[in-house]
Parts: structure tokens; sequence; C-alpha cells
């Protein structure tokens, strides 16, 4: 008897400090993630929210509050004829064509710098270089580099016989390709780096095995690489993909979307409607068109990388 | 026969040698493409306008011409006051980081609180959402908080978790053994102890990884002080040079210069501790 009340005694005692320590728990976990849970509620649970807001409004830097007013889906069926928004869908298409030559590129170089050559580390932090690297130095370099009248590369152009280069930057048909170039300059190395990471846990045995039955390097790379790669290529396409949607800064240095809309995107344009032409609302309702374009490659992605699981 | 296989053998090895040499310059050709651009900026910067554009390029230039570099730090553009400015920046930047990233990271892996998971879930998913969508919210919001035009538009945000500082310093908190944690409680130590003198110096590596991308991500950080920032003695380098490319156009030597002087610190930074680094980096993933 004595001992049972004594052990039920213990229990509670256990349970009521297991409970203190629950409540201890709860007020030292959110006291840690304050600055977390700030930030989240304010800039982003408040952001979205007022986002969707803005974009059924005419809402204007220059305007005051009590002048704006909810315009319903107004916004969204001017962006159904607005021919610069139709220009930078089609660009933002143009420079999805980028992706697959960045994305190969990656993978040889990485097939390369894994264990085919000498100066492993030193190919590996010269390719990482451009990654770290100030994209408004990047774009300042490229920009006289690509001068069409007295740069480098139209000079060299020139002597190989070319007596009419390019004017790249300045050319409607020629600023896409170049802006496109940068963009794998820029990347190359990072994806580089990225597939190495997924190259070291291919198993060597495989490729011994593989030069043992007299496969040469390009069968290894083609029957072995590429296709132990693909889990990283797919998430690398879909990064790629949602960045060039996503990215305007390099558009707003080099080209600031021209010449004409050229090289408009609409990443770009969202920055452009929204602090250059006092659109704000129009801005916003554009943002939440590259929202649901951007969820629609989420979805793909978490879908494909389910089903690979199983 | 041995002899035969043998020879074999050795032929083999010739080949393999050969071919690692013939990639070899492969590569080299390739980091030549990459580093092109850097060797033009820094032998420009020690050019005149004239002779930057002399074709054949002169890689090391005849006469060596400080001039862009007396214009950028000595003339009437105020570089070094730019250059103090984005070193505030990234300091604050990246101590508000790692405040902020550390102590989330932490609660997420080791603080067993109500409702964490779903926390996190939630906080992980808002990962895919584009800067576009909360840009002009934010902008709105530092407007009326009368942030418009001061440097804390900059760093404010790096003090309030970055999603992904967070995530990757939970996956270095998680790998700290729960045992240590545990005897630690027994001895009466609470999560501000345990955090401190415990968990933080075992995730010294992750530290670091965190510091380096976020250094190199507040110092070339362009959109935000393209928004907010309106004076130009409050610009930091990257809006700096944005703004002399645009006013100085023809002065090509004093744009070199600064963008050398902008570049080279981070690049030999980088170089010195990229072997501490690049393993790291390509074991955590992703950071665009």
């Amino acid at each position: 008897m004595n001992t049972d009340t004594a052990l039920r005694r213990g229990h509670t005692k256990i349970k009521k400090s297991r409970n203190s320590t629950q409540i201890r728990e709860n007020i030292m976990g959110y006291l840690f993630i304050l600055p977390n849970l700030v930030g989240f509620l304010v800039f982003t649970v408040f952001g979205v929210v007022f986002s969707l807001y803005m974009s059924f409004t005419d809402w204007s830097l220059i305007k005051k509050f009590s002048n704006i007013k909810f315009i319903g889906f107004s916004n969204f069926v001017d962006l159904f004829e607005d021919t610069w928004f139709h220009a930078s869908v089609l660009n933002n298409m143009w420079f999805l064509l980028v992706i697959p030559v960045m994305i190969f590129l990656a993978m040889v170089l990485a097939f390369l710098v894994n264990d085919k050559v000498f100066f492993k580390n030193g190919f590996r932090t010269i390719l990482y270089l451009p990654n770290i690297t100030s994209v408004v130095a990047i774009s300042v370099i490229w920009f006289t580099l690509f001068n069409p009248r007295s740069g480098p590369i139209n000079e060299f152009l020139r002597t190989l016989g070319i007596s009419d280069p390019p004017m790249w930057l300045s050319s409607t048909v020629w600023a896409k390709p170049t802006i496109g170039l940068l963009m794998i300059w820029k990347t190359v190395g990072y994806y580089t780096i990225l597939y190495l990471a997924a190259l070291q846990g291919i198993p060597k045995q495989l490729y011994e095995a593989a030069t043992v039955d007299g496969a040469s390097t390009r069968q290894q790379f083609f029957g072995i690489t590429i296709p132990l790669l693909s889990p990283t290529t797919f998430m690398l396409t879909i990064l790629s993909v949602m960045n060039i949607f996503k990215d305007w800064s390099l558009i707003q240095i080099m080209t600031e979307g021209g010449p004409g809309t050229s090289t408009y995107t609409i990443g770009y344009y969202i920055y452009y409607a929204a602090f250059r032409k006092n659109q704000m609302g129009y801005a916003a309702s554009m943002a939440w068109v590259l929202l649901v374009i951007i969820m629609v490659f989420t979805v793909i992605r978490f879908r494909v990388e389910k089903r690979r699981q199983y | 026969m041995q002899i035969t296989t043998v020879g074999q053998g050795r032929n083999y090895q010739r080949n393999r040698f050969i071919k690692k040499i013939l990639l070899t310059l492969l590569m080299v050709l390739v980091s030549f493409t990459m580093l092109l651009p850097f060797i033009w900026m820094i032998s420009s910067s020690f050019k005149d306008s004239i002779s930057m554009f002399k074709f054949p390029i002169e890689w090391i230039p005849k006469e060596f011409n400080f001039s862009g570099y007396r214009d950028v730090w000595q003339g009437d553009i105020k570089f070094s006051l730019f250059f103090i400015n984005s070193i505030k920046i990234t300091f604050l930047a990246v101590l508000g980081t790692m405040v902020s990233c550390t102590m989330g990271g932490y609660a997420y892996a080791k603080i067993k609180f109500a409702g964490r998971d779903s926390l996190f879930l939630i906080k992980l998913s808002t990962m895919m959402i584009p800067t576009q969508i909360t840009m002009l919210p934010t902008f709105m919001i530092f407007k009326w908080l009368g942030l418009i035009n001061t440097h804390a538009a900059l760093w404010l945000p790096f003090f309030l978790g970055q999603p992904f500082g967070t995530f990757l310093m939970r996956q270095y908190f998680l790998k700290v053994p729960e045992e240590l944690l545990d005897s630690a409680k027994m001895d009466g130590a609470d999560h501000f102890k345990i955090f401190w003198s415990i968990a933080l110096p075992l995730v010294r590596a992750g530290l670091s990884v965190l510091v380096f991308l976020y250094f190199v991500w507040a110092w070339n950080y362009y959109e935000g002080p393209l928004l907010y920032i309106r004076s130009t003695e409050l610009y930091t380098l990257p809006l700096a040079l944005k703004f002399f490319s645009d006013e100085f156009s023809t002065n090509y030597t004093a744009i070199m210069a600064a963008s050398v002087s902008m570049t080279v610190p981070v690049l030999v930074l980088f170089i010195f501790l990229q072997r501490f680094f690049i393993e790291d980096i390509t074991s955590t993933g992703l950071k665009g």
C-alpha cells in the first residue's frame, strides 16, 4: 500500500516536471527563433498578402494612400494586352535555350576536373571565380570587351577577316545571345562545383570496370556519368529555369531591357514598372504571374523527386 | 606472354598520361576564357583610354599609368567613402546572419518546441517565392518605417533570419550528437548555455561557410542599394560602380581601376581560403 502511493506520487512528480520542461522548451524555442519569426511574419507573410492586395489596385509611389483604388482584375487583363509583357515572356523563353548549353558544359567540366586532369584544385578555383564577382563589375568588364567599335572582341573578329562584326549589345539580334553568353560564363563554374559533389557519389569501381571492358573516356561519360548525374541535372535545370525568370540585375546593368524590347524579361519588367514607371499595382500583378510560373516548376520538381525515391 | 602484357601495360600507362596532358591543356584553354576578363580588367586599369583599345592587346602595359587609381581614390568621387560604406554594410549583414541564422538553426534542430516542424516546413517552402513578390511590399514597409535612403534598409533584413542560412545551420546542428546536449542538460545547463558553449563550437565549419557565403553576397549586393539608396554619399561599391560607368563612361581607366579595387580583395580572400571552403560549399549544395 505504502509503496504504491509512493510510486504514484513519484509518477505525478515526473509528469509535472515533464510539463514544466516542455513549457520551458517552448519558451526557449520561440526565443531562439524570435528574429526569424519577426522577419518571416513581416516580410514574408505580410509581404505576400500585401502584394496580392496591391495587384488588384492601382498602387503607385506617387499617389496618396487615399487615392488608391481597388480595380479588380484589370491589371491582369492589361497584362494580356501589354506588348512589352509579351516581349518579356518571349525573351524569357529564348533565354531558356541557354540552359542545355550551360548544363552540358558544366557536366563535361566536372567530369574532367574530377580526376581526368592535373591541377584539379587550381581549375576548380578558377571556374568558381566569376560566381563570387560582383555582377556590376562583370558587366562593366564585358561591356568594354563587347564594345562594337573598338572592343577587343570585334578587333579580333576583324583580324579574322570579318569586316562587319556584330554590334553585340546594341543590336536587337545579338543582344540576347550576348546576355546568354554572360549567363553561361557567370554560372557554369558554380554548376560544375555542384556536379563535382554529385560525382563523388558515383562509385569508382564502375569506371574501373568500364575501363577493363575497354570503354573509352567518351563512352564512360555518356554511359555512366550522364545517367548517374541525372538527379543533379534535373535539379539544376529547374533551378536555372527559375533563375532565368527571376534574375534582373544583369539586364538592368547591361541593357536596361533594350535595344527596343529585345532583352526585357519578366523579372526586369517588374522592377521597371514598379520603380521607373510608378505602377506598383501593375508590377505586383506581374509578380504574381511570375509566382504561378515558378510554382508550376516547383510542383514538377517535387513530383519527379518523389517518384525517384520509391 | 608476360612480356607482352607488361608492354601493353606500359603502353596503356603512357597513353593515359598523354591523354591526361591533352585534357589538362583543354582545361587550361577553358580556364583562360574564364580568367581573360579578369586579366583584361587588371591590365586595362593601368593603361590610358587609348592604349586600352589598342589591338593586338598589350596584356602587360608598356607604360604603367596610375591615373585611374588616382581618379578613383583621390578624385572628387569619394571612392574611399563607398568602400567604408560597403565594409560597414557587409560587416553588419554578416553579423546579423551569424546571430539570427545560428540561433534559428539551433532551435529548429535541437529545441523540441511545439509547432517546430510545421513552422520549419513553412519557412522552407517560402524559399521558392520570387523576390519580386516581396520586393514591393518590403519597399513600402521601409518607406513607412522611414528607412528609405538609410543604410538600415540594407542590413536590417539580415538580422531577421535569412531562410537559406537558417536551413544551412540547421543541417550542421543536426549532426551534433544528442547525448552531448543531454548530459549538459543533466548538469542543469539551459539552452543558451548549451548553444553557446557546446553546440556553437562544434559547428565552426558550418559557421565559416555561412560567413563566407553571406560576406560575398553582402559585398556584391546590388538590388537593395539600387532600390533604397538615393544620396550618393550612402552608395555602396556595386551601386557606385554602376553610377561611375554611367556618369564617366569615357574614363575607362578609372572604371576599370574601380572594378579592380572592388573585386580583387574578395578574389584574393577566396583564393587563399578556397581549400577550406570549396569542399564545404560543395557538400552543402545550393546558394544561388
